[in-house]
């Protein structure tokens, strides 16, 4: 076992690489991802410089690391992309819409009725019936300020 | 050299465990709340989420989609003392993460205990008929309470349905007897009332019916009566012409169309099929007599007429009595 991953050299890792990003394909849960990108690195900085095994390993441990680091960096500049950014953020995705209110606004408290349930909020002092336009939440509560109309 | 192996070797298995420890997957609809040395910092949301090993940790995940939460069924009493098995369900969604870790101990649990005693509150305070036919007033009044308890949860419960009101044995059978005895109210009502219509429109009907007869004979004895009057009329205006022909002509005029009136008499009694005794109560003198009158008349007539030849062919007649007057 020793000697043939010996006789194989710093191909070892290319192999390694290739196996662990197999191993992710087929068992998805970006466990071996790192790993098999930075055996594929080490793979190919073993080839170009002459590296004695255990600095191969100690630059595979640090790579794993440094990769899971600049993928992570990468994806908090660039999103993933998604066409339901607001998916399971309820009060989120009621932001910017009008409602009626169906109880008045008194010591800052109210309610309207939105997406089939009644929703509090929190805004100046309004009469029952008057349109509110949801301008943000905290939590289950809605913060309203009066409807502009454009008459 | 053999240490240093070792320790290569030690070091590959620490970096391997760390990554894995480090490198989060959240997948959508989940949140994970991180607590450093036990306290919460932070929310990771759906992607990939890095945390420092060690030090951080994952503390809860929490479902973010909408989840339902079966009320079991239990016994309440209403207002009017009626015992009715009452069950529901809930809908609740987690808007904030880590109040909803923390604040609640158990957040299905509480949920479900707070509904189950706030069904019990409403309900109780409402007469078993409103209880029947107001759900919507329900299932509003406990979203309203609930809702209200839960926003410091980080909770929005969306909906609150009662499923099944159940009233005991006996007062359904009860209930279904009031129906059934209401129904057959409304049955007998509305026979007796079609009853009283048919009586109603048949006696309208009689009515009609006599009030039209009784005009047609007012019409009818309206226009005999005018008959009559214009025949009375006509007669009138017969004599009168009849008598004004007899004041220019001559008074024998008459005699003619009496005796004439009297043969055609006399010619209808002795035709008549049955007739074996004729009766006379005429004076055969008198009906001589009449005739003796026309021939005065006609000799009369035809003295003048040999007379009133010669002066002119053209001049008019005058009238006389010979002429024959048309009634």
């Amino acid at each position: 076992m020793m000697e043939t991953i010996v006789t194989l050299g710093p191909w070892i890792w290319l192999i390694l690489a290739a196996a662990l990003l197999v191993f992710e394909m087929l068992a998805p849960g970006i466990f071996f991802m790192w790993f098999g990108l930075a055996a594929l690195v080490t793979g190919v900085v073993a080839l170009r410089y002459e590296i004695a095994w255990q600095w191969q390993l100690i630059w595979f441990c640090g790579l794993s690391l440094v990769t899971v680091i600049l993928v992570n960096r990468y994806l908090r500049k660039n999103p993933t992309e998604t066409d339901a950014p607001l998916l399971n953020q309820r009060a989120a995705q009621l932001i910017g819409q009008t409602y009626e209110l169906v109880d008045p606004i008194e010591n800052g408290r109210g309610s309207v009725h939105a997406g089939d349930t009644i929703w509090r909020v929190e805004g100046p002092a309004l009469p029952k019936g008057a349109q509110v336009t949801v301008r943000g939440a905290d939590g289950s509560i809605l913060k309203v300020e009066p409807a502009k109309t454009d008459a | 050299m053999f240490g240093f192996d070792i320790f290569v070797l030690a070091l590959l298995v620490l970096f391997v465990v760390t990554v894995i420890a480090a490198v989060k997957i959240v997948p959508q609809g989940y949140n994970y709340t991180v607590e450093r040395f036990g306290r919460y910092t932070r929310t990771l949301t759906p992607g990939l989420g890095l945390i420092i090993p060690f030090i951080d940790r994952v503390g809860r995940k929490l479902n973010m989609m909408e989840q339902v939460v079966n009320v079991p069924s239990q016994e309440v009493i209403t207002r009017d003392n009626a015992m009715v098995r009452v069950d529901g369900v809930a809908f609740f969604q987690v808007l904030d993460a880590p109040r909803a870790s923390y604040e609640v101990t158990d957040l299905e649990s509480a949920i479900l205990n707070l509904t189950m005693t706030n069904i019990r509150t409403v309900m109780g305070s409402m007469d078993l008929d409103k209880l029947l036919s107001e759900r919507d007033e329900i299932n509003h009044r406990l979203l309203t309470v609930v809702d209200d308890a839960t926003h410091s949860w980080g909770v929005k419960v969306t909906r609150i349905e009662i499923k099944d009101i159940e009233p005991p044995r006996d007062l359904v059978d009860a209930m279904a007897r009031q129906m059934k005895a209401e129904r057959d109210k409304r049955a007998a009502i509305l026979t007796a009332e079609g009853e009283r219509q048919a009586a109603i429109l048949e006696a309208e009907g009689t009515k009609q019916a006599q009030i039209l007869a009784a005009e047609g004979r007012r019409e009818a004895a309206y226009r005999d009566a005018e008959a009559r009057e214009r025949e009375a009329e006509a007669e009138a205006r017969a004599t009168a012409m009849v008598s004004e022909a007899i004041a220019s002509g001559n008074v024998q005029a008459i005699n003619y169309f009496v005796a004439n009136n009297y043969v055609d008499a006399l010619k209808a009694l002795a035709a008549a099929p049955n007739q074996k005794v004729m009766l006379m109560p005429l004076e055969a003198s008198s009906v001589i007599g009449s005739v003796a009158g026309v021939a005065e008349i006609a000799r009369e007539a035809f003295a003048r007429d040999s007379s009133e030849a010669t002066p002119s062919p053209n001049s008019p007649r005058p009238s006389r009595g010979g002429s024959v007057p048309r009634v």
